[in-house]
């Protein structure tokens, strides 16, 4: 790329420039003005000196031919006129103004009073020839003389001539010189001006052209943006289609497997209640087996449906008293309650925005869970809720055996068990539906435990306003 | 006393005479498999000439050809055969069938359970109900 002139110099030079040209201007018209008003005037002046001098002299020559005698002085006025206009002009020429501007030949006003003095000597000479004619007293001598003095007097005036002269040419060609600079500087200045256009108009098709780069960009980045959200509701589209494909699948796959498995598990129970202890032992272990597996597996199909149905059989969230709906819950487990002798307390429960029987499901499954992994000591159950700005965070607290929380995603996941069947009977499918359950209702569920001491899992819902 | 089932899975068929059997009933039991051929029984139509009226129906909803409901409604719109009493058994515990169920007047309905000692009690109460308990109409009133 090429380097750019900064736009400060470019400033700078054009307000150089611009003083420049101010000042060849003032200076041209000064050495104009003085040209026409002295230099061309005393020019004038002298040659006038010169004309009125050859006319003096002329006159001079009659006088001495003729001898007219009388009215010589009226003879030298003009030339003296004419001598006094050249020293006016040239006293016209102040001090200063001559030390500024030192135009001024030294010597001209020397010159001037040389001129007047030889002009004198001129006139005595004439004087003295005039008087000698008329007493016809001529001599060689004086009239030598009067041709020498008129001579001098003419070789002033000449060189003064030459002085003024060369003053004017001087002059003139400093005017001259003046005006080259002058066009120079405004060629200069012209160049400048073209060139800060062009800087200008480069700076805008850049800024112009920068602007349509962004607005370009700007298009495409919205472009983006518009693609990537109809990704996006493609994707969740298609996971939600592909979630309620699951859902039908589970629901058709463990109620339409219900029907051959209940064939499978009525007659190998049939068997086992027909030929036990008939056949030889082996048979009765394997027809156990296949009984007892046809039972798990019919356990699993029916959690399976649960599962399922808690999307598929959900109603809207509506307003829940949580503590009718956990009432209701320590009803349905009465018995189990009473069988460990469990102490089941609550604080005061809020009205939340939930599917009624899905709330009773999560307490029951979550008391029943308390109660199952209790320990050797009396089963303590508490809940409570805290509001948490538009959520209720309800807590079900146990005293059982805890857990490592390293497990506590895991326990969320279907047919997903820490214990044993042996130890803890079940399918490992009540938390994953808890956790269906509270998702299903906009909120979360969590853990914390601690082995040995006691679980407390947390759940929010929506309160009612 | 003569009792008609009405099940397209030989299995569950099979399953419920031997329920019969434990339970010490010696009633006979016919089975249709379908709810066409379960009205031409019922109506002594070919190929069943030789059909006779029950004392008691044992009807399943999901039939082939001619559905279980529609067997219902037919049996509780026919004059006669109206006073049989009809007992649904059925794998379906949805509300929709129950109430389909009695809305074409079905006498009970059952849904069968999945376990087999649980099946043989429910045979067991049918038989001490419907057969040992209730008083049946006549079958030769008309």
């Amino acid at each position: 790329m090429r380097k750019e002139i900064p736009a400060t110099r470019i400033y700078h030079s054009v307000g150089g420039i611009g003083l420049l040209i101010l000042a060849l201007v003032s200076y041209g018209f000064y050495i104009g003005d003085r040209m026409t008003s002295l230099d061309a005037p005393m020019v004038n002046a002298v040659s006038e000196i010169k004309l009125e001098a050859a006319t003096t002299g002329l006159m001079i020559e009659e006088i001495l031919t003729n001898g007219i005698v009388g009215g010589l002085e009226d003879n030298w006025e003009p030339l003296d006129k004419a001598v006094s206009h050249l020293r006016r002009l040239a006293e016209s020429q102040t001090d200063w103004k001559a030390a500024l501007l030192p135009f001024q030949k030294p010597g001209l006003r020397d010159d001037i009073d040389e001129l007047e003095k030889k002009r004198a000597e001129w006139e005595a000479g004439a004087n003295r020839r005039i008087w000698e004619e008329a007493l016809n007293f001529v001599r060689d001598e004086a009239e030598l003389h009067y041709q020498a003095v008129f001579f001098e007097f003419m070789e002033v005036v000449n060189r003064l001539e030459d002085r003024v002269r060369e003053i004017l040419t001087e002059n003139l060609k400093r005017f001259r010189y003046a005006q080259g600079v002058l066009i120079l500087s405004c060629l200069g200045l012209t160049i400048l001006a073209v060139m800060v256009l062009f800087r200008f108009e480069r700076q805008r098709t850049r800024h112009l052209n920068e602007l349509l780069l962004t607005g370009k960009r700007l298009t495409i980045e919205v472009e983006d943006r518009k693609r990537t959200a109809r990704e996006l509701s493609e994707q969740t589209e298609a996971l939600e289609r592909s979630n309620r494909d699951l859902q039908q699948f589970a629901y058709v796959a463990s109620h339409d497997l219900q029907e051959p498995l209940r064939m499978v598990s009525s007659y190998v129970k049939l068997l086992e209640r027909r030929y036990k202890g008939r056949l030889d032992a082996d048979a009765d272990d394997f027809i156990g087996f296949a009984v007892d597996g046809a039972a798990r597996m019919q356990r699993m199909i029916q959690d399976l449906l649960s599962y399922s149905r808690v999307e598929t059989l959900g109603r809207p969230p509506s307003r829940t008293d949580a503590h009718e709906v956990l009432l209701q819950v320590v009803a349905n487990l009465r018995v189990a309650i009473e069988e460990c002798s469990a102490r089941i307390t609550h604080d005061p429960l809020p009205v939340v925005e939930a599917d009624p029987t899905q709330l009773s499901q999560l307490f029951q499954n979550l008391i029943a869970n308390a109660i199952k992994f209790r320990r050797e000591i009396r089963p303590v159950i508490h809940i409570s809720a805290l509001r948490e700005d538009r959520f209720w965070v309800f807590s079900v607290r146990d005293n059982g055996i805890g857990f490592d929380t390293a497990f506590a995603d895991r326990i969320f996941t279907i047919f997903q068990r820490l214990h044993t069947q042996k130890d803890y009977p079940g399918n490992g499918m009540g938390l994953a539906i808890c956790k269906k359950i509270v998702e299903r209702h906009g909120g979360s569920i969590w853990v914390e435990s601690e082995p040995g001491l006691g679980s407390t899992f947390y759940f929010t819902l929506l309160g009612s306003e | 006393m003569d009792i008609l089932l009405i099940e397209d899975n030989p299995g569950d068929a099979r399953l419920l005479q031997e329920a019969f059997g434990e339970c010490g009933m010696d009633h006979r039991l016919t089975v249709v498999t379908d709810g066409v051929e379960a009205m031409q029984y019922l109506r002594r139509e070919a190929p069943y000439p030789e059909g006779f009226r029950p004392d008691l129906i044992l009807l399943d909803l999901n039939l082939p050809r001619k559905d279980g409901r529609e067997v219902l409604m037919e049996i509780k719109t026919d004059a006669v055969l109206r006073r049989i009493p009809v007992v649904i058994l059925s794998t379906s515990k949805a509300e929709a069938d129950i109430l389909a169920a009695y809305d074409r007047h079905a006498n009970c309905y059952i849904s069968k359970p999945l376990d087999l000692d649980a099946f043989f009690a429910v045979v067991e109460s049918i038989r001490r109900f419907w057969i040992d308990t209730v008083n049946l109409p006549a079958k030769d009133a008309s």
